[in-house]
């Protein structure tokens, strides 16, 4: 299977900069098949990302052309790429942190303009590369590198948020659930206008292990426990404390 | 140069005059000030115009000074260069006693015989043209159609027309 | 190489434009076909005007969300194969400073505008002043280099930007026009010449697009789309683009390679005029607005029977050291007007010692006269 994709691969990368156990190598994997299954290749492809272990997806693994950006920039780079040549197909792959903490405001204009571009947000609900400080989407209570005590504030929902800013396209997926995250990142693609895709992936190395889950398959588990998706969900059931809703909403739901 | 309050047209006038000389193939130099309010507060526009490149563009002491309300003048009048003109309102301004230079009634002009008191900007720039004689007609003209959407267009010429007659009546030599 | 001629936009002849609509029509005759920018007085006309103007030419024109946005938008654009533009004034220049050093670092061609206002901070939104010029070149961290050109007109308002757009393509790097509020906001006639010299980033299929044989040669410049696979990073990286983050050769090689890259041609790109400096023993050394009272003042004082000249500084990055030497070998003193509180005289002093230059700072929002000027040289007069 992996073999499949050496085309898209820069194959003298001896090996991807991830820990054992991180989500995002599962990622980089979905993604590209992902693409290939919308009838694309990724070749001919820009990929942008901004600063932290999300960013390193694309850049330098794809044999495409990659766009490493500043911290939180890499939406408003896309925006520059696609707006000057809307023949480019652009994918914007980034971590939590940069897209929704630095880099907010450019995904709520980005998801306002409705440029066409598909956005995968890889949330591991942690600062990994800077060594595991709170991010905006830390749960509540959870402890971090900056919040020993409990993160005392909320986190976001980036689902909600960038729907309320007007995307197209909106989708939440883990990498526990490999097929339908790769579905929803297809369908993304697929659609005409500003995709937002957030990732589920876990951090074994600077989450899990100060959140009492040290080895990565109790991460996983965790995971998997905690996510339902949406036809799962009865009516307008409340989730769950702690439980992640998967789905995909379209902008005409809004 | 020619000062009055935001909202008076005092920037608009001076760009006129500035886009007129370069068309008559002058060189041209024009500032403008004003306060960060748009309406209502000071407003300054300064024009040198030449024959060859201009070194300095910042008019220091005016040649001819407009004055279009009291605190322009007030403000201005010290300015004025030696042998200078100034010009004011006279329905707008109380010149200082024993000022020299002329009033005219450009606003009520605008109002009374043209119907339209916001013309009185473009009045001001056929004065100075009048006055001076240094301006092309057609080339005011021109500036002014490319300068104001065609429906405020015909009043606007028979206000330039008839700052123009103003003007020259005004003429020192006159 | 690939310069070759282009018809301005404008119809060529005798205009009358402010300096910023100036700058927006160099910008169309250098062949500008992309902006970004964020609304900031004083520079708001250059936005304006290309709003309007961009499409007409086939150009693209974006209002981001910040200034940070809009940097950040002209270099994805110029990787997109455009020639790309931002203009903005102090506050703007302040944020985006991280995306000019990214620009420098990944060899991206682009122009920045500056029309200055009197800083810092939000300052005097409305009034003049002339603080940025070591924040365009030392603001972004690390060690870059930029092209920074300081125009004393509307006309060099257009000339200037066709030139920095130049500078921006031929060298791969980011090109500052450092204008003032008082040019910008200045309306002056502006002759459009029938046409202007513009320069084409060069491109060879293949080549490297961050190293160069040559120790000061400008690579190729590929753009998304050409199968090229372009590996763009603002990390320390390799000829190809390959990040080497631990490599302390790699990263030595870049940053000097970068830095010589400017610097080896400062012959040409420091560009400078002289008045009266044959026989003067006090020499303003002036750039930008403050150049034009220079003039005036320098004339005045010879009618006094002063022997003044006038260095002008057209290039304000590279500094132009050569020039400011030789105005000095011939036993003149210096006295250096400006609106900051000696920024270029810094520099001077660097360049010929502290013992000879008279800064002449004025930081209120307003212009420094002809009449300031002439005072200082007639006190400085033996």
């Amino acid at each position: 299977m992996t073999r499949a994709l050496d085309q898209y691969l820069r194959t003298e990368v001896k090996a991807t900069p991830f820990c054992p156990g991180c989500g995002h190598g599962v990622l980089l994997g979905l993604i590209l098949r992902a693409i290939e299954g919308a009838g694309l290749d990724p070749r001919q492809m820009l990929f942008v990302s901004g600063i932290g272990c999300a960013a390193w997806i694309p850049s330098p693994n794809f044999r495409a052309d990659t766009l490493h950006t500043l911290h939180g920039r890499a939406l408003a780079f896309a925006t520059g790429a696609k707006a000057a040549n809307p023949g480019l197909k652009v994918m914007v792959v980034s971590g939590d942190g940069d897209l929704s903490s630095i880099g907010g405001n450019h995904l709520i204009h980005a998801a306002r303009r409705g440029l066409e571009m598909t956005v995968v947000c890889a949330n591991n609900q942690i600062y990994g590369m800077t060594g595991g400080q709170a991010a905006p989407t830390t749960p509540l209570g959870a402890a971090t590198a900056t919040t020993p005590a409990g993160n005392p504030f909320r986190p976001f929902d980036l689902c909600r948020l960038v729907r309320a800013a007007g995307a197209a396209y909106v989708a939440r997926g883990a990498v526990t659930r490999p097929y339908e995250l790769m579905d929803y990142i297809a369908q993304g693609l697929q659609r005409p206008g500003f995709s937002f895709i957030e990732a589920l992936s876990p951090c074994p190395t600077q989450a899990g292990r100060r959140q009492g889950l040290d080895s990565p398959a109790a991460l996983y588990d965790d995971l998997s426990r905690r996510c339902l998706a949406r036809r799962e969900l009865a009516g307008d059931a409340e989730l769950p404390p702690g439980a992640w809703e998967l789905g995909s909403w379209c902008g005409d739901d809004n | 140069m020619l000062a009055g309050l935001g909202g008076q047209g005092v920037i608009l006038a001076g760009a006129l005059l500035g886009q007129a000389a370069v068309a008559s193939g002058l060189y041209a130099a024009g500032a403008s000030s004003y306060g960060a309010q748009a309406r209502g507060s000071l407003s300054r526009a300064e024009l040198i115009i030449a024959m060859e490149p201009i070194d300095y563009p910042r008019v220091e002491a005016p040649d001819l000074l407009v004055a279009m309300c009291q605190e322009a003048h007030d403000a201005h009048a010290g300015l004025l260069a030696p042998g200078g003109r100034l010009l004011w309102d006279d329905g707008l301004v109380r010149p200082a006693p024993g000022g020299a230079g002329l009033g005219l009634p450009v606003a009520l002009t605008a109002r009374q015989e043209l119907g339209a008191p916001l013309a009185a900007n473009v009045l001001w720039v056929g004065v100075v043209a009048g006055v001076t004689n240094w301006w092309q007609t057609a080339a005011l003209e021109e500036a002014l159609a490319g300068a104001l959407p065609a429906r405020h267009l015909e009043v606007n010429r028979r206000a330039l027309g008839r700052g123009l007659e103003m003007g020259r009546q005004a003429r020192p030599e006159a | 190489m690939p310069s070759h001629l282009s018809q301005p936009a404008l119809a060529p002849g005798a205009h009358y434009l402010s300096g910023n609509e100036a700058a927006a029509e160099g910008a169309l005759a250098a062949g500008c076909g992309f902006y970004a920018g964020y609304p900031i007085t004083p520079s708001s006309e250059i936005m304006e005007r290309l709003a309007a103007r961009l499409p007409q030419h086939g150009g693209v024109f974006l209002q981001m969300e910040d200034e940070i946005a809009s940097l950040s938008a002209v270099i994805g654009a110029a990787w997109a194969g455009k020639k790309a533009l931002t203009a903005t004034s102090g506050p703007g220049l302040s944020l985006m400073q991280e995306c000019l050093g990214y620009a420098a670092f990944t060899e991206t061609p682009c122009v920045l505008i500056d029309v200055q206002r009197a800083g810092p901070c939000t300052g005097q939104a409305t009034k003049v002043g002339a603080g940025d010029i070591m924040a365009a070149k030392w603001g972004s961290h690390g060690d870059y280099q930029v092209v920074a050109l300081s125009p004393w007109s509307a006309q060099e308002m257009f000339d200037l930007t066709v030139r920095a757009f130049n500078w921006a393509e031929r060298l791969r790097l980011p090109a500052i026009l450092l204008a003032e509020e008082a040019v910008g906001h200045l309306r002056e006639r502006v002759d459009i010449p029938q046409s202007v010299d513009t320069y084409q980033r060069g491109y060879t299929p293949g080549a490297p697009p961050f190293g160069h044989p040559e120790p000061g040669g400008v690579p190729s410049m590929p753009r998304f789309g050409q199968g090229e696979a372009l590996m763009i990073t603002g990390s320390t990286h390799d000829e190809r683009g390959f990040r080497r983050t631990e490599d302390p050769a790699a990263h030595a090689a870049l940053v000097h390679r970068l830095n010589h890259k400017v610097l080896a041609r400062a012959g040409e790109l420091c560009q400078t005029e002289g008045h009266f400096l044959e026989d003067a023993s006090l020499v303003v050394l002036a750039y930008g607005f403050t150049a034009r009272a220079a003039l005036k003042a320098v004339k005045l004082a010879r009618r006094q029977g002063v022997k003044a000249g006038l260095l002008r500084l057209v290039t304000l990055w590279p500094f132009p050291e050569e020039a400011v030497a030789q105005a000095l070998a011939r036993g003149a003193r210096l006295l250096v007007p400006e609106m900051n509180l000696g920024q270029v005289a810094g520099l001077a002093r660097q360049v010929v010692g502290p013992g000879l230059v008279r800064p002449l700072s004025q930081v209120d929002g307003r212009h420094i006269t002809p009449a300031t000027i002439l005072g200082a040289l007639l006190e400085m007069a033996p």
